[in-house]
């Protein structure tokens, strides 16, 4: 079977970069007081607009269209189905 | 032997049950309580320069059948016909094909703000079928000011030809996903993301092909040849902000690496505004550039142990410019008749991609139009 011929060896170096760069800005957001936001505060934060899964339909159309469309897409997150692209 | 006869197996089976197993457990289990329950119909339409058209209907229904739990099913299709000139070099003038998509998934919230979830997804089309099983946890933190995730994902892939039914592959995708969602003030929430994905298998395209140059002069035309294993690596860093009144702003970057050699830059901007409770509208735009990977050529001098002519393993540039619009009424207490919500959404993007070095076509224009309809009851 035909591997690794001409891949750069990047996949430990790059996670575990990643997986610090991580821990470092949740640890950073967590340590700069924004777990002083009361309940009564967070009329805002529950808005539409405010969320990251405001539209789950658009979003699986949306990451679909992208991995087929380019080789540095797809990791968006879950594993997906067939990519159509066969 | 066609592909949807050997997709993964018994094991896929197994998963598959396993997972819907666990779904069902979930949903029964959990207390009852009053619930909402949804119900969306999509409709996707992609249009290129380059004669292909993607017609993409959706379906999709969610439950609460008790207090905590969700279950949520969906259905799409890809219907693809296409006469692009990645056909036309590879000897194909034109297909047409549908992909159907079948997704379940189930998920249960204690009131220690801890979300359990399991999906199972399964997909096919003439010459590749799929069974992706997944499985999530979440927990609120810190006064439910920080959410952190962690979601698995493992797909079953057989790979076909078509018009070759001795032609059989198998591809294997795991995927690992570790996130977290920090409330930084009361108009601010910051969100990363990494994910890593491993596939292992056959992965190239059966029926694309590279070109040689002949030492006797001329052109030859030999199948494209990719490494059968892929380390893939994104971090995404989003931010969303109420700015002033209405106005909302939604901003991400994502960095992506892999081990055939692509990096990947991706940066999203999203304006929302609020105008009225019931409309909303966003302006997005969304910019790509990715390099090559190490072995793309959009022609070789002498053939190699890796070969591809894929243009979307080439250096491009993609430029996303879309608009929509979200609609949803609520009728007035005493006038529902069950319903508690109607929504309409329209949107359409436009699409431009460059390529740096792809033999035969420098660049695509595309458009994405999209019309969707919900009910909660």
């Amino acid at each position: 079977m035909i591997r690794r011929g001409l891949i750069r060896p990047t996949a430990r170096p790059t996670l575990a970069r990643s997986l610090a760069w991580l821990l470092a800005l949740a640890a950073l957001s967590s340590a700069t007081g924004c777990a002083r936001v009361k309940p009564w505060e967070r009329g805002t934060l529950a808005k539409r607009c405010m969320r990251f899964d405001a539209d789950p339909d658009d979003a699986v159309l949306e990451q679909h269209t992208f991995a087929y469309r380019e080789g540095a897409a797809g990791a968006y997150g879950g594993g997906g189905g067939g990519c159509g692209c066969n | 032997m066609a592909a949807t006869e050997r997709t993964g197996g018994r094991g896929a089976h197994v998963l598959a049950l396993l997972s819907l197993a666990v779904a069902g457990v979930v949903a029964l289990t959990a207390p009852p309580a009053a619930a909402e329950n949804r119900g969306s119909a999509r409709l996707g339409v992609y249009q290129d320069d380059n004669n292909t058209l993607v017609i993409s209907p959706m379906v999709a229904v969610s439950a609460q059948p008790t207090e905590g739990a969700n279950v949520r099913a969906s259905y799409l299709a890809d219907m693809v016909t296409s006469s692009s000139v990645d056909l036309v070099s590879s000897a194909t003038k034109k297909f047409a094909e549908r992909r159907d998509d079948l997704s379940f998934s189930g998920g249960y919230t204690t009131r220690g703000f801890t979300t359990v979830g399991v999906s199972y997804d399964y997909s096919h089309e003439r010459d590749y079928a799929s069974h992706t099983v997944g499985a999530q946890l979440a927990r609120e933190v810190l006064d439910r000011t920080l959410t952190l995730s962690l979601g698995w994902a493992t797909s079953l892939n057989a790979v076909g030809r078509s018009g070759d039914p001795n032609f059989s592959a198998d591809m294997q995708n795991h995927s690992l996903t570790v996130s977290g969602a920090q409330v930084l003030n009361k108009d601010t929430v910051l969100k990363l993301t990494y994910q890593g994905q491993r596939a292992d298998g056959f992965q190239a395209s059966v029926y694309r092909y590279v070109i040689v140059d002949d030492p006797l002069g001329g052109r030859l035309r030999t199948p494209e040849v990719v490494p059968d294993e892929r380390w893939r690596h994104a971090t995404v860093v989003a931010l969303n902000h109420h700015l002033v009144g209405p106005i909302f702003v939604q901003g991400d970057y994502r960095f992506y690496r892999d081990t055939w050699g692509i990096d990947g830059h991706t940066v999203g901007a999203r304006l929302a505004w609020t105008v009225s409770e019931s409309l909303h509208l966003w302006l997005r735009q969304r910019l790509h550039f990715q390099g090559a990977a190490s072995f793309y050529r959009a022609r070789y001098a002498q053939p190699q142990s890796f070969m591809t002519g894929d243009k979307e393993l080439g250096e491009l540039t993609s430029s996303t410019t879309g608009l929509k619009l979200d609609y949803e009424w609520r009728p007035a207490a005493g006038k529902s008749w069950g319903l508690n919500s109607i929504g309409l959404v329209a949107k359409v993007d436009y699409l431009r991609f460059t390529y740096a070095d792809f033999v035969w076509l420098d660049g695509m224009t595309a458009w994405i139009g999209e019309l969707g309809t919900s009910v909660t009851f």
